[in-house]
């Protein structure tokens, strides 16, 4: 157990070892996750778009308020560079409204940071700010941050929002599945909680996705046959049912199912020159981060617990 | 925000002591303590207050089974109650006698997604890995027929915002920065 959680925090010597050709395959692939770490499954079919979840955020990460109160559904009509609202650095969590054209109702969708069991943020940092937990959160360190926004290159999700309150203290947000306050517990995060249909389910991830299976059994005419994030990216701690094709609900489906690293690692292998020069860059940042993880040892270390 | 559920009053949410007087069904060997006209539901209460629920007003509108589904044992010619079970819960619960309660609460938790609830789903002869807990319980006895007969759907008209609840959704109509805009539907 402390070798793998040794491994999962050690991005650095992950993806050096897989670049120098020292592994075939790269460890990443053999490490099968954290057996009882937990995950939610988000049922969009069970969603009726009433965006107590996104308050139950707000509240439960004293995030800034926002901008409407959290029972003004006209958000659902914003729209920025054409896009739909995202996660930012104020909001951990965002629900939107889609359209399916083979459905005569708006189908909602929540969307946070999936919590990958290999997350390419974490392999993506060099010095290691991330960490995935037993619990299954993936956690992040600002004290050992330098702010090179690696991470948010790396997230197939595009998940991690940069703060720009401060140059001198960066700061990514993202969500941190209630880690600290609640999943260390065994408590349901906050959003969970809140859902009054039970859109969201928490539980182990195992045990989730027999769930997620049962139900497409059970109603095969009101499902797609597919659990988003069993696969995709490697596996996902958060998970999703559809009515309606998952690309009509604004889900990337072309995320492959391997997980981020290993494209990390290919690409590298092709690319000789940075393979001379990564790891000595990455050793500098990582002494550094060392120093600096030093100062604060109290804090990541309770981050480890 | 945590859900202080524990701390709140345990009044008495009777919804539950269910007979079955609605018209053309006769309660026959199943007896029931006749229930309460009216109902008040608070056991859930947080970001909304109780709900008053007039129970003699909905029996007389649907079946006892629409809502209290399979706690009211099997079906027979006067009970057809079956078209509104579950055929997936048939399959063992075909003869199963009525529950002695016919309570909500009785079967779907409060504590849903709590660890003791997590660990339940260990039974490995355990079929019921995905019960509803309460909440759920509660909004889809009432949502179906209430979409369906195009009535009020919006949150605050069974259940009034409370002070922590308008906190919650970032009212802040006292200072005038935010009106409570858009309630649902
Ligand atoms: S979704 Fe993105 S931010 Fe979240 S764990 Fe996966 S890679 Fe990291
Ligand atoms: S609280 Fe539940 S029903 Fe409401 S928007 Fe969030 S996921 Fe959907």
């Amino acid at each position: 157990m402390i070798n793998r959680r040794h491994f999962m925090k050690g991005g650095l010597a992950a993806s050096t070892i897989g670049a120098l050709g020292l592994s075939k395959k790269s460890e990443a692939a053999d490490f099968a996750g954290y057996p009882d770490s937990m995950g939610v499954l988000v049922d969009l079919s069970r969603c009726i778009g009433c965006r107590s979840c996104e308050a139950a955020c707000n509240s439960e990460q004293q995030l800034p308020p926002p901008e409407k109160p959290f029972n003004d559904f006209s958000v659902f009509e914003e729209l920025r560079h054409g896009q739909k609202r995202r996660p930012d650095e104020n909001t951990y969590t965002v629900v939107n409204s889609y359209d399916p054209p083979a459905l005569d109702h708006p189908l909602f969708r929540k969307i946070q940071c999936n919590h990958c069991l290999e997350p390419a943020c974490l392999t993506s940092c060099f010095v290691n700010a991330y960490t995935k937990t037993p619990e299954g959160a993936v956690i992040y360190n600002p004290d050992v941050c330098v702010g090179c926004r690696n991470c948010m290159i790396a997230c197939p999700f595009y998940i991690p929002a940069f703060r720009y309150s401060s140059a001198f203290q960066p700061r990514i947000m993202k969500c941190v599945f209630c880690h600290d306050t609640r999943l260390r517990e065994g408590k349901p995060p906050a959003c969970v909680e809140s859902c009054p249909v039970e859109a969201l389910t928490f539980g182990r991830r195992t045990d989730l996705l027999a769930m997620g299976k049962q139900r497409i059994r059970q109603n095969p005419e009101s499902y797609v046959n597919h659990i988003y994030g069993e696969h995709e990216a490697g596996g996902t701690a958060w998970m999703y049912l559809s009515p309606a094709p998952f690309e009509q609900a604004g889900f990337d489906t072309t995320v492959p199912n391997e997980p981020i690293l290993n494209y990390v690692k290919d690409f590298l292998s092709f690319v000789p020159m940075v393979l001379m020069i990564w790891p000595a860059l990455f050793a500098g940042f990582h002494l550094l981060a060392k120093r600096k993880n030093d100062n604060t040892s109290a804090a990541t270390q309770d981050n480890e617990e | 925000m945590k859900f202080e559920h524990r701390k709140m009053v345990i009044a008495m949410v009777l919804l539950l002591a269910g007979s079955c007087f609605a018209p053309g069904i006769s309660p026959g060997q199943y007896q029931y303590a006749p229930p309460p006209k009216e109902i008040t539901i608070d056991y859930l209460s947080d970001w909304y207050g109780p709900v008053q629920y007039n129970h003699e007003k909905h029996a007389q509108r649907a079946d006892c089974q629409d809502c209290h589904h399979h706690t009211t044992g099997p079906e027979d010619s006067e009970r057809p109650f079956r078209k509104r079970v579950n055929p997936a819960c048939l399959v063992c619960h075909e003869q199963s006698p009525p529950s002695e309660t016919v309570s909500c609460k009785q079967c779907h938790t409060r504590q849903q997604f709590y660890p003791g609830e997590v660990v339940k789903s260990d039974n490995p002869v355990l079929y019921h890995i995905d019960r509803t807990g309460l909440k759920r319980a509660y909004h889809q006895a009432c949502m179906p027929c209430h979409l369906e007969k195009r009535t009020h759907t919006s949150c605050d008209s069974c259940h009034a915002l409370t002070e922590k609840g308008r906190q919650a959704y970032q009212l802040q109509d006292k200072t005038g920065q935010k009106e409570s805009s858009g309630q649902n539907e």
